[in-house]
């Protein structure tokens, strides 16, 4: 199973939004990071054809298999799982009436390959998001965080082989972010699960890959660990005063500062540092990453 | 300043200039009582030159005068008419009747130049005006004097009137049950002879008050005004949905600064909707009708303010009325604040007062004026609304030596009420936090909700994309107008028939129908008995000239001639209907049912049409609304993005929608005629609905002679299948234009679009006047 990105284009009047991006995706989790504007949710949008290409071949390719997927059409959508990032709901719907509209659109119908009816399927995933006590209460008084479940569930039914989830995190506490995280990771093994998040813990934890988007363009990819240990001596940290913050701040990218005994303990990443700053080797993390390509 | 832009933001305030516009419709549909706009601004046209001509006399002078001038010109239509007749008859009964009228008239000798030689040159005038007008001019000029002739005869029995009370004041006294001190049958007394003396000297005179009657008369520009309040205090409370309470309530103004600031918005909000409502209506009713300058006349010449006890002119009455309606309008919306605060959820406060006025309403409708209960008539929403019939009340209520007009008493409690919640409202709003437990009707709503939606979970798809029409897309409210608009149309505006009408009607009703030879012969025996009292004449005529009999059986006969000739007047719609179904038997060689055209000229004939017009309109129009949400929906609930790409997103989805349009479209339309259907039913009957449809002559060449094709009842199916194919189409096109213009603009463009659809039905019912 594979998901080709071939020249992958996309322009909003003047604005380029993706320029030329290629890529192929095969089962497992891709974590993509990037800013707000670089690019990820025109990839996502294109991917899920809710924005048409660009005209001729300038707009590029998505392949699934081999195949075009807006030749597949069809197909393809019954294949894919879609979580955007903005809460769209019928606010007055109850989750499983919502579950149950949603099965209609995605046609599904009888039993699937495990023997269970699309009413299992719905209370299965009610159960796995934490919604059973709420399943016949309005949407529209949920929380954010409840809402956010619900948008998780419809993406998950059907057991789509590709996976698309845009901030599936946002507006959950600790507990619900490690459980859908232990969640996703457990079905990465036959899937294709691409993660768009802010929250660079997220993909640390459970990314087979990661993508970063900066600009329209792949700037860099690579596991966690090969990019993490690209960084090595572009990370260190240097101790000084409060005064010395901003000056630092305007020469170098500067990430987490901690307090110390002896001052502030500045984290610098980037590939010209202070002297006197002292790298750091073993507790690099993505975050670092994320500075160094982002800030 | 801030609140009052954030809740008359663009979408009020067009609502407010919608609600302006159709007031004023409104407003020129219950003057046009069923006549066209032409014969309105013609009767408002001529009822001034008629005041005009009679108000510079003393009241008694134009009372005769006015009388006189009637009297002349109904004896010279009527002695017209039977010399005239003779080239209009139909029958040989008729023009028998003609001819013996000519023997008749030679007992009378009296002809239309003698009488106009006769009478005075004022008559002369009136007469040779009406007869310049065309017949239903001619009905509206005779009805248009009678109306003055009784509003004469009010002005002049005024003064008389007030002394009676007086007088009638100072008898009761000498009665032992009235006379006793310190109960309120005394006291009573005494307060109507002392309010009755204010107004004892007041003189009036006849005047062009057309228009200011009708401004002080209609009252539904007040239940625009508070339809639009609730639309107001909805707004105020949008923070409780959008997050925003949480914020506000945590700054340092967010608490009963703003509550008072708001108490100020609904005070200044309710002046301004009804400085609009109020001044347009009261414009237009001056444009229509003039009278301007009569503004400044007694309010006592309106003829029903002839109890009311303070000196006012009609211009002052008016602006008194705007601040009284002003305060009961803002107090109301003040006690409607309070109900939202108490409550949470701003739809279950909806719920309630929906429910509360339904109550009042009954309660107003069954409790008489003379009931003991009658506070419970008098103070209550529909009373207040109905601000005018309320003042102008004489009654008086207390107890002891207080006495107290129904009205103060009303205002009073209202104004208690209104204070108490006011405080109430703004020192709730200060303590209420946004965040806390959830009150015992929102868990009883919560119960309730959870139940639907363990069924509507398992509902089919299409109803699920019904439901997103009705409910997500709210549109809950164009159907509740629609449903308001069919009844009350369907209502009101309807004719009343004449006794010798509804006579005719129960003939047709027990002789009539398929079978009406009882008619026949009925018609038959009395043109016999005509013939015969014809013949009678003659002979006696012959006598009396050869001496054979006195003068007095010859009048005797001349008599009998007379009263039979009323009775074959009587049946002249039956002659005309036999001629008639002679006529189509002839042509077509079908035999039509004897039965009556007016219930269903009513409903479906000539007298239906401004009825029709408005119902498609507005079916069209909430069909345009509720339909044009149904591809908006998606992008505005963010849902647009994960249904496209679904497998069935797209081109299922597609036909789901239509399929729940569709289905919509039906109910909506078959909601509206039902209702219209079933009014008029109820009002009119719908008799004979076998018969074919040819047998209302109205319909002889309607369409194209389809109705020579069809029952009554086949008719008035064409006539529903016509209608609904109106409104499938206007599904389709908003459908078309919905998807057309996608997420961007579907509101901005909905006005233009409904402009384009009021055209499209303006052009439609032009075509249909042709038929």
């Amino acid at each position: 199973m594979e998901l080709q990105l071939e020249g992958l284009s996309k322009t909003y009047g003047t604005v380029q939004a993706l320029r030329k991006v290629t890529y192929t995706f095969k089962p497992g989790i891709y974590g993509i990071l990037g800013a707000n504007g670089a690019g990820k949710s025109t990839m996502i949008n294109l991917i899920t054809d809710n924005v048409s290409r660009d005209s001729g071949s300038d707009g590029g390719k998505i392949l699934y298999d081999g195949e075009d997927i807006l030749k597949l059409g069809k197909r393809f959508r019954a294949i894919v799982g879609y979580m955007p990032q903005q809460q769209g709901f019928y606010e007055d719907f109850s989750p499983k009436a919502f579950l149950k509209y949603m099965a209609e659109v995605k046609g599904l119908k009888g039993k699937n390959a495990e023997g269970k009816t699309v009413n299992q399927q719905i209370d299965e995933l009610l159960e796995v998001v934490n919604l059973t006590g709420v399943a016949h209460k309005k949407i529209g008084g949920f929380s954010g965080g409840m809402k956010q479940r619900v948008l998780l569930a419809q993406a998950l039914l059907g057991n789509p082989k590709i996976l698309i989830l845009d901030e599936p995190t946002a507006g959950l506490d600790p507990k619900e972010r490690i459980g859908i995280r232990n969640y996703i990771a457990e079905l990465s093994k036959d899937k294709i699960i691409l993660f768009a998040t802010h929250v660079v813990s997220d993909i640390e934890c459970i990314a087979d890959h990661v993508l970063l988007i900066k600009k329209g363009q792949i700037v860099a990819t690579g596991t966690p660990v090969e990019l993490i240990e690209k960084m090595q001596g572009k990370v260190a940290e240097i101790t000084c005063t409060l005064d010395d913050v901003g000056a630092l701040q305007a020469e170098y990218k500067v990430g987490n500062i901690r307090q110390r005994k002896n001052g502030l303990a500045l984290r610098l990443v980037g590939d010209i540092l202070p002297k006197e700053a002292v790298p750091v080797e073993d507790n690099i993390d993505l975050e670092d990453v994320y500075l160094y390509y982002f800030e | 300043m801030g609140e009052v832009k954030r809740v008359f933001h663009k979408k009020m305030w067009i609502l407010i200039a919608v609600a302006v516009l159709g007031n004023l419709c409104l407003f020129l549909y219950s003057e046009l009582a069923g006549r066209s706009f032409t014969e309105m601004f013609f009767a408002a046209g001529q009822y001034q030159k008629l005041v005009e001509r009679y108000e510079n006399m003393s009241l008694e002078q134009a009372q005769e005068r006015l009388g006189t001038e009637f009297g002349n010109i109904r004896k010279y239509a009527k002695i017209l008419k039977q010399e005239n007749s003779q080239e209009e008859t139909k029958n040989t009964a008729q023009n028998e009747m003609q001819n013996s009228r000519t023997a008749e008239n030679a007992v009378q000798k009296q002809t239309s130049e003698e009488l106009l030689s006769e009478v005075d040159e004022g008559s002369r005038e009136m007469i040779a005006y009406h007869q310049s007008l065309t017949a239903q001019q001619q009905t509206q000029l005779e009805l248009q004097l009678k109306q003055l002739r009784s509003k004469l005869e009010y002005l002049n029995g005024y003064e008389a009137s007030i002394d009676t009370v007086m007088a009638n004041a100072e008898n009761m006294k000498r009665f032992r049950i009235f006379s006793k001190q310190n109960t309120f049958s005394y006291s009573n007394i005494l307060r109507t002879a002392q309010d009755f003396e204010r107004v004892q000297n007041v003189e009036l005179k006849l005047d062009n008050d057309k228009g200011a009657d009708a401004f002080v008369h209609y009252n539904l520009m007040y239940y625009i005004a508070a339809a639009l309040m609730v639309a107001v205090i909805y707004s105020l409370f949008d923070e409780r949905e959008n997050g925003m309470w949480q914020i506000v309530h945590n700054t340092p103004n967010g608490r009963t600064v703003l509550a008072l600031k708001r108490l100020l918005l609904l005070a200044g909000g309710s002046f301004a909707i009804l400085f609009l409502l109020y001044g347009t209506t009261f414009l237009t009713a001056m444009l229509l009708y003039g009278g301007v300058k009569d503004l400044a006349n007694p309010v006592q010449t309106f003829v029903d303010f002839g109890k009311f006890t303070y000196t006012l002119s009609k211009g002052a009455y008016i602006l008194r009325l705007f601040f009284l309606s002003w305060f009961i309008l803002a107090a109301f919306s003040i006690i409607l604040w309070a109900l939202f605060m108490a409550f949470r959820n701003r739809n279950h406060t909806l719920i309630c007062t929906a429910a509360f006025v339904g109550i009042e309403i009954l309660v107003y409708q069954k409790i008489e004026v003379q009931s003991v209960y009658n506070v419970f008539h008098y103070i209550n929403v529909v009373s207040f609304l109905k601000i005018s019939d309320l003042y102008s009340t004489y009654i008086n209520w207390g107890f002891q030596n207080y006495v107290f007009s129904v009205f103060s008493v009303a205002l009073f409690f209202l104004t208690v009420c209104g204070l108490f919640c006011g405080i109430f409202a703004v020192m709730r709003y200060a303590a209420m936090r946004p965040n806390t437990k959830v009150s015992l009707l929102s868990r009883m709503f919560t119960a309730v909700h959870g139940q639907y939606q363990r069924v509507f979970a398992k509902y089919p798809v299409v109803l699920k994309e019904l439901h997103k029409l009705v409910i997500t897309g709210k549109a809950l409210w164009a159907v509740a107008a629609l449903i308001i608009i069919a009844a009350y149309f369907s209502t009101t505006g309807q004719i009343t028939f004449t006794d010798a009408q509804k006579e005719y009607d129960k003939m047709y009703l027990e002789h009539g129908g398929k079978e009406y030879g009882y008619i026949e012969d009925y018609v038959q025996e009395r043109l016999e008995a005509y013939r015969q009292a014809q013949e009678a004449l003659e002979e006696a005529a012959a006598a009396y000239e050869a001496g054979e009999i006195e003068l007095k059986e010859y009048t005797a006969a001349v008599s009998v001639l007379q009263y039979q000739r009323q009775v074959v007047n009587t049946i002249q719609e039956y002659q005309s209907k036999l001629s008639y179904a002679e006529q189509i038997r002839e042509t077509t060689g079908q035999e039509i049912w004897l039965i009556s055209d007016r219930g269903y000229e009513e409903i479906f004939g000539k007298y239906s049409r401004q009825r029709e017009f408005i119902l498609i309109l507005a079916l069209v129009t909430a069909i345009m609304i509720i339909v044009s949400e149904s591809i908006a929906m998606e992008y505005r609930t963010g849902m647009y993005q994960i249904v496209h790409s679904a497998p069935n997103g797209r081109a299922a989805v597609m036909r789901w929608k239509i399929t729940a349009c569709v289905v919509l479209t039906i109910g909506l339309t078959a909601a509206v005629y039902g209702i219209d259907i079933w009014n008029l039913h109820h009002i009119y009957g719908m008799p004979y609905l076998a018969a074919p449809a040819l047998s209302l002559t109205f319909l002889e060449n309607a369409w194209g002679g389809l109705a020579g094709h069809v029952s009554i009842s086949g008719w008035l199916m064409i006539l529903l299948l016509v209608r609904l194919v109106v409104a499938l189409f206007t599904m389709t096109a908003a459908m078309l234009v919905s998807r057309a213009i996608g997420k961007k603009g579907n509101r901005a463009l909905m006005p233009a679009v409904l402009a384009g659809v009021i055209l499209l039905v303006w052009i439609l019912h032009q075509v249909t006047q042709l038929v």
